[in-house]
């Protein structure tokens, strides 16, 4: 396999392919089935690797410009419309915020509607979610649609028919802990975390069986007292330490791994659970903010690389993995990739857990560089928040350098299209005290603008030089999730709601569409009865900006709320 | 007395807005008798009812605010004395406030009601949006422990089990005190629990909570230590919007009258408002809570649970007379939210309490008008016993 001969899949994929109906160690066969149609979107990151890559190449670099609106869905639902649609055979399945209020099942070539699913979700979600009521898509095997809920549910649904199989609850909402993302499934398996690592929970990935909706597993991503790797937390401070792996999981049907991302630490305060300052020694507070290879059948966490030890920033080790493989020093090579929010590119063999390398891919100050023989950031003490110790100008802020919305990678360019912020911020460890019930809060942390007079970019990334190749300047962050395909293109909308086909290898904008409201979902291609599709969720933000000031009163004041699906074709 | 008084004059305007006719004749009734019952108001000088001051508050949040009649939880009771004062009476925004900004944000700022007592007086707590009343108290932390331990300040806590909440001033303050074990809870409640399962030896938690649960689950038990420092204690007051510059300046004339009533609501629901001990340095613990003053009881009617007999065919005409309007004939409703047949599967045992809550009071932000003063109960009864013989089943894990 040859990662830039293009035409074909991203590595994982084909590898999935490859192995299906070997037997036990196989995927869940549907889905790799499903994931193996170059026609369709089987997963919300197009594959168990995420790379959102799409062969298909009848829309490309030559008649973008002629792109028409095929048809358009009114979501019903308004804001935080993050939903990556999936396409299984002629049918496309798309959730909508709040809860999700509805799952649709409509005619992929027309908008018709098939089915809608309105779980019962309770009036007071919001109150209790921490970062808005998103829902960030669905996802499919034998037959059924797999939904995480916002108040902590997982409910199945017969994707033909749209009636509700079971339900099982994951989490106790009122926790402040909700379900944003779909669950990865492996073979009879339907793997879920869930968010709310600020609020004192304890981070973990759960399985239920796909047939019946009953737990099969749990595993902490913070061990108990007594387990390995407790002595990296001060006192009982573990129990309460956060870790939740509230994004989407990857898979590699090879190794047969899970690989998924986890929060931030809790609380905030390093000094309570770390020493509070940067000679941290062993008080990493593992796994938080870490890459966690686990094995689907037990649970078992295999191995780990934490990102951001004794994390101080918010930096959440979240972001998607992007499984593919990459031609380094000559070899052939299984990667996992993430861009972490702490603004370092993580390329490391996922196979083994070696990092291969970790290197700024947005401006990032706190630390001078990621040292992948010590497996620690070298970092600028001044920059570290600690009791007594406020930090000012850190970049990135607590947003990211890349927040949730997904990248791509295209093994014809062999680029990785990662939406990227350049917001900066101070931090004063003592302003935080979020209390039920309490106001007494204190500052939010002041937000500023990153260097260079934009606060994001789309940055096409070269995963094995380690650079930037091109990139489009934002004027705003938190921009859309990426799509690229064979047709050497790039999909991605802001939060103007611009939505933009763009050159893959150049950066060159060959098309774009204002579709009313801002956008954050990453798009998705498919073909039905020979004719290509794009597709893309419109509904900008709400809660988020509220955290950013002055930044946030213009991404509010870029567009309107919205809860859109738009579809267009060629004509 | 004049509370009630108060709720008749809100329904008033109610009953006005409802287009219904069928039920017209109660409605007139209603409007006289409330009339009648406010003369003596009329009398002391308000020309003309004004509209009730809406409070928007915690539902579940006691000892601060609660739905339940029976407690409705010190802020509330405060907004209450205050609208009297102002010849108001009052209505009740509800939200939960496990964010506290994003509440006052979606609800104070979005106009949602006029005024959240119990808002926290710091020159940067969101900017200019939100403006204040003069202090009404001062809240904060709390050394909770047995009555004969002596806790005057952080040295007597070496060598002790501290439950500390999380993500708190206590816990940061704390932190890098190797010599003190502390014990991580996530609520003030949670910490009273380990505090009298001997798991800890003293609770630094949030102080209104604590003094709360001592007086009504512990039966005073403990010492409540009020503390001060940073982070550690804050005065107290009522938030308006920005342009709500004249109904403070109103509130801030009626505030000094209202201090003693003000004092007395601290204590009956046992909420520590005395004189705090500064935090670090020795001090004479103070025996307990505040004083703690004799009230009356709440003079409040409890929930209504009446028995589930009714009359179903007299409840369906009631209902497709009245509440078909907006939730459908029959209660057939394609809108999910406002389907009645889901009642059973949404809130299973909390059916009834649930309809009896919503029927009562309304849910007015979403345009459910509060029936209690157009129907008697009897008639409600027979509209819930319909509503029970029309529920849909289903299953879920």
């Amino acid at each position: 396999m040859k990662p830039r001969s293009g035409i074909f899949f991203a590595g994982v994929s084909l590898v999935a392919m490859l192995l299906a109906g070997v037997g036990a160690s196989s995927a869940n066969d549907s889905v790799t089935k499903a994931a193996s149609d170059p026609n369709g979107w089987a997963i919300a990151g197009h594959d168990y690797g995420n790379t959102r890559y799409s062969p298909l190449k009848q829309i490309n670099s030559e008649n973008a410009g002629k792109l028409q609106l095929a048809y358009s869905l009114s979501l019903a639902s308004l804001r935080s419309n993050e939903s990556s649609p999936i396409v299984i055979g002629k049918t496309l399945y798309v959730s909508t915020s709040w809860g999700p209020k509805y799952v649709y099942a409509i005619d992929a070539a027309t908008g018709v509607r098939k089915w809608t699913w309105q779980p019962d979700i309770p009036d007071d979600v919001l109150q209790y979610a921490c970062c808005d009521v998103n829902s960030r898509g669905v996802s499919y095997a034998d037959g059924k649609i797999l939904v995480g809920r916002l108040d902590g549910k997982l409910s199945a649904i017969d994707a033909e028919t749209g009636k509700e199989l079971w339900t099982s609850t994951v989490v106790d909402y009122k926790q402040g802990s909700v379900i944003t993302s779909p669950p990865l499934i492996v073979r009879d398996k339907v793997i879920t975390g869930f968010g709310g690592g600020e609020y004192g929970v304890r981070g973990s990935l759960q399985a239920f069986d796909l047939k019946s909706g009953k737990l099969l597993w749990q595993t902490f991503t913070v061990p108990a007292p007594g387990e390995p790797g407790s002595d990296t937390w001060k006192g009982d401070t573990g129990l309460h330490g956060g870790g939740a792996a509230w994004l989407v999981g990857s898979y590699d049907a090879k190794s047969d791994t899970v690989y998924w991302g986890t929060s931030n630490p809790g609380p905030w305060n390093t000094g309570v659970r770390s020493t509070g300052d940067g000679n941290f020694g062993k008080l990493t507070n593992l796994y938080t903010a870490s890459t966690l290879a686990i094995d689907p059948n037990t649970g078992k966490i295999k191995w780990h690389i934490q990102g951001t030890p004794a994390d101080a920033w918010d930096y959440d080790g979240v972001n998607e993995l992007l499984l593919t493989d990459l031609k380094i020093k000559g070899a052939e090579t299984p990667v996992l990739m993430k861009a972490d929010r702490n603004g370092f590119f993580f390329v490391a063999n996922r196979e083994t857990g070696k990092v291969i390398s970790a290197e700024k891919y947005v401006f990032a100050n706190w630390a001078k560089k990621w040292d992948i023989k010590t497996m620690r950031a070298e970092e600028d003490p001044d920059k570290r928040p600690g009791p007594g110790h406020p930090a000012k100008d850190i970049c990135p802020n607590l947003i990211g350098g890349k927040n949730w919305q997904p990248m791509s990678f295209n093994p014809g360019t062999g680029l990785v299209y990662i939406p990227t912020n350049n917001v900066c911020m101070d931090w004063s460890v003592s302003d935080v005290n979020y209390k039920r019930g309490v106001f007494y809060l204190g500052a939010e942390f002041p937000t500023k603008e990153g260097p260079g007079g934009f606060l994001g970019e789309l940055v096409a990334w070269d995963p094995v030089a380690n650079k930037k190749v091109w990139s489009i300047k934002e004027d705003l962050p938190f921009n859309g999730g990426t799509l690229t395909t064979g047709g050497n293109l790039v999909f991605s909308g802001n939060l103007h709601g611009d939505f933009r086909a763009i050159d893959a290898k150049n950066g060159k904008v060959l098309w774009s569409k204002n579709l009313g409201s801002g956008i954050g979902a990453g798009p998705v291609t498919y073909s039905v009865d020979g004719k290509q599709y794009v597709a893309i969720v419109v509904g900008r933000t709400a809660s988020l900006p509220a955290f950013l000031g002055d930044i946030g009163k213009k991404m509010v004041a870029a567009a309107p709320e919205g809860g859109s699906l738009f579809v267009f074709a060629l004509q | 007395m004049e509370a009630a008084l108060s709720v008749l004059g809100m329904t008033r305007i109610e009953v006005r807005t409802c287009s219904r006719k069928a039920r017209l004749g109660t409605a007139i009734r209603t409007v006289l008798l409330s009339a009648m019952l406010m003369a003596p108001a009329l009398a002391a000088g308000a020309e003309e009812a004004k509209p009730p001051l809406r409070l928007c508050a915690d539902p579940t949040n006691l000892p601060f605010s609660s739905d339940d009649p029976a407690k409705p939880g010190l802020y509330l009771e405060i907004g209450q004395a205050m609208a009297q004062k102002l010849g108001r009476s009052v209505s009740t925004n509800w939200y939960k406030s496990y964010f506290g900004k994003r509440t006052v944000r979606e609800t104070l700022l979005s106009r949602q009601c006029d005024a959240m007592v119990g808002l926290p007086l710091v020159d940067d707590f969101m900017g200019p949006a939100v403006i204040f009343s003069k202090p009404i108290a001062h809240e904060g932390y709390a050394l909770v422990a047995a009555k004969d331990r002596k806790i005057a300040g952080i040295d007597d806590l070496k060598g002790l089990r501290v439950a500390v909440q999380y993500q708190s001033t206590p816990q940061n303050l704390l932190a890098m005190r190797d010599e003190i074990q502390k014990v991580t809870v996530l609520s003030p409640e949670e910490g009273m629990t380990a505090l009298d399962q001997g798991k800890v030896d003293v609770a630094f938690i949030w102080a209104p909570v604590a003094g709360w649960l001592n007086k009504t689950a512990y039966a005073e038990k403990y010492q409540v230590v009020s503390t001060e420092g940073d982070g550690l204690l804050w005065p107290t007051a009522i938030g308006f919007a920005k342009a709500s510059g004249a109904l403070r300046d109103e509130v801030d004339g009626v505030l000094p009258s209202l201090q003693a009533e003000i004092a007395a609501l601290f204590a009956k629901y046992g909420v520590p408002n005395g004189a705090p001990v500064k935090f670090g340095h020795a001090a004479t613990p103070s025996a307990g809570t505040s004083e703690p003053t004799t009230v009356g009881q709440a003079a409040d009617k409890p929930v209504q649970t009446a028995a589930v007999t009714g009359d179903v065919k007299a409840g369906r005409e009631t209902f497709n007379g009245t509440c078909a309007h907006c939730h459908g004939p029959d209660a057939v409703q394609a809108e999910r939210k406002i389907n009645l047949r889901l009642l059973k599967q949404r809130y299973a045992d909390d059916m009834e309490a649930t309809f009896w809550k919503t029927v009562h009071d309304g849910r007015p932000a979403k345009g459910m008008p509060a029936w209690k003063d157009v129907f008697s109960d009897d008639e409600l009864k027979n509209v819930y016993a319909y509503l029970q013989s029309v529920q849909e089943t289903g299953g879920s894990n």
